[in-house]
């Protein structure tokens, strides 16, 4: 073991769609984002407590932007990859791809 | 139909019993998502799952402290049948029991918070020493809110089982096992009780 760890499914889709959102990248887009991907209902405390997650290992940062009216006077929390997240990231696809290539082609026919 | 404002007793529920930094930005997204067109169902929903996340982080959080809490309470019993035979010898505990009323209430009360809070405080120490050693160090004023914490907590406990007895004598062995239910009412039997125990 050398003490390096990979993002799971859903970390690895919340890292994914905060970076395809970018500066907007808050929790109702973000959990939208999820649901049109994984075609089901996705919880906003779940988003929130997966993104915390991130945030303790330092793969995410989050900024509170200014309270809206519309929103009934709360601010929106933002977003955004750190450097460590990203290198997470690489790393996962890195990981997957060359698992994805060792399977002879045969098999991958029948999946 | 979809009302413009949300159900308020979800919004309490989702403010009151969700801690955390989230709170306010989650409110705000559902409030966002609900103005959007969603359902009651769909709102009453995410509060539920939040309240169900916050708990379970809670948890999670607090395992070791949860443990031990409840590997310590599993000690109360043996800890009360100590102090009941301490409170049988007529050297330490007889001159108590032989008092007039009020004082053999207050001296009841007394007794009962300094055994409670003795169990209590010797298990918080415990663990505080253990969680010094396993994490950092606690502060002192950490310690001692939270030890006036646990003393309040202990007295309304003890509160709510005193009026639990008195309404429903049923359940009066729940705190007559040291014998203060029978010698705190002034109306009631007190120190005549006790001869059939220390004698």
């Amino acid at each position: 073991m050398n003490g390096r760890t990979y993002l799971g499914e859903f970390e690895l889709m919340l890292l994914l769609t905060v970076i395809q959102l970018g500066e907007g990248a808050y929790g109702v887009p973000i959990s939208r984002g999820l649901e049109s991907h994984r075609g089901r209902v996705v919880s906003l405390s779940s988003v929130y407590a997966a993104l915390e997650r991130l945030e303790g290992k330092g793969l995410v940062v989050s900024n509170f932007g200014d309270p809206t009216p519309e929103r009934g006077g709360k601010a929106k929390r933002y977003f955004r990859v750190t450097k460590d997240g990203l290198s997470q990231l690489n790393e996962t696809r890195r990981l997957l791809t060359q698992l994805w290539q060792t399977l002879p082609q045969p098999k991958l026919e029948r999946i | 139909m979809n009302p413009k404002e949300p159900p308020s007793l979800a919004s309490w529920m989702l403010l009151h019993l969700t801690p955390g930094p989230c709170n306010e930005a989650l409110g705000g997204d559902l409030l966002e998502e609900f103005c959007s067109g969603r359902s009651v169902a769909w709102y009453w929903g995410q509060v539920i799952a939040a309240i169900a996340t916050a708990c379970f982080r809670e948890i999670a959080d607090h395992s070791f402290l949860l443990l031990f809490a409840a590997m310590w309470s599993m000690l109360a019993p043996a800890w009360d049948l100590l102090i009941e035979k301490i409170e049988r010898n007529p050297t330490v505990f007889g001159p108590i029991w032989n008092l007039a009323w009020p004082w053999s209430t207050c001296a009841a009360l007394g007794l009962s918070l300094i055994i409670g809070s003795t169990f209590i405080w010797t298990g918080m120490s415990l663990y505080l020493v253990l969680q010094g050693a396993i994490t950092r160090g606690f502060g002192i004023r950490r310690i001692g809110r939270a030890l006036a914490m646990s003393l309040c907590a202990f007295i309304v406990v003890s509160a709510g089982m005193f009026a639990l007895s008195v309404l429903l004598p049923a359940s009066n062995h729940l705190i007559d096992r040291l014998g203060f239910a029978s010698s705190i009412t002034p109306t009631g039997p007190h120190y005549e009780e006790k001869p059939n125990i220390y004698y």
